[in-house]
């Protein structure tokens, strides 16, 4: 049987995509630098007295320890299609279109995290103190191109496909 | 029988160990701002921010399973994602 078949390993991919990008997202903005957490805009660390924001540390920590728990079982998912994916025969296993996927993925992440949790619902921003805005939109902006350069890579995968069939 | 008594040994260790570090370390424990975290955390808002921290995921999961399953009227699975500009174009202009 000719590997001809994509979407196994794009669906996974993307699992993985979305899944490793809310870890960037967790690792970066809400441990390392901490310009964020979860529920940061109702649970403020700043502007409030100290012994509130340590309790509110506390709070946010574990709203973003659930985060990391959702985030860990889609990843999770992501693994086991990968798997699932890598046993078909007619999967053509494809570096550029699960990397492809991947960034994809991470877009998907920054997009919608960045609709639903800063543009809708307001739960936190990229960046709470200041103007969050700017921050709110270039955080979007990174979503709209990393989906964007991911597609260009799978589309490019594409061709690996095809000179497969010509062999 | 030896690798027996070595892991009896190593388990008696971590459940002593868990449970000393437990009640030392854990902040939510006994300190009054641990209390008051624990409070803030499993209050009546609690379902409320469960549902907040969780509304991204249903949409994620939901994407990928559209994408493995294949899009509606789309469900072959030799139909490639990464056509599915391309192609939807003709059954768009040819709808009535």
């Amino acid at each position: 049987m000719t590997p001809t078949n994509r979407r196994p390993l794009i669906a996974a991919g993307i699992a993985l995509g979305i899944g490793l990008g809310g870890f960037v997202d967790g690792i970066v903005f809400h441990q390392i630098l901490q310009v964020h957490s979860m529920l940061s805009a109702r649970y403020p660390k700043l502007g409030v007295d100290p012994s509130t924001a340590v309790v509110n540390y506390g709070i946010n920590m574990f709203w973003d320890g659930l985060f990391h728990a959702f985030d860990w079982s889609l990843t999770a998912i992501g693994v086991g299609l990968l798997w699932s994916a890598a046993r078909r025969p007619d999967v053509l296993l494809s570096t550029r279109t699960l990397v492809g996927a991947m960034v994809v993925g991470w877009g998907v992440f920054n997009l919608v995290e960045g609709l639903i949790d800063h543009q809708l619902l307001g739960i936190h921003h990229v960046v709470e103190a200041g103007d969050h805005l700017l921050w709110d939109l270039l955080f979007l902006a990174s979503g709209a191109a990393l989906g964007l350069a991911g597609w260009a890579v799978i589309r490019s995968g594409r061709n690996e496909a095809e000179s497969w069939q010509r062999r | 029988m030896r690798l027996s008594r070595s892991i009896g040994m190593v388990a008696t260790f971590a459940v002593f160990w868990i449970g000393t570090s437990r009640s030392e370390g854990c902040t939510v424990c006994r300190s009054e701002s641990g209390r008051a975290v624990r409070q803030g955390i499993f209050d009546g808002r609690f379902m409320r921010n469960l549902a907040l921290t969780a509304s991204p995921f249903p949409l994620f999961l939901g994407l990928v399973v559209l994408i493995h399953s294949g899009f509606p009227g789309r469900r072959d699975q030799d139909s490639d994602p990464a056509d599915f500009p391309a192609t939807s174009l003709p059954d768009e202009e040819s709808a009535p």
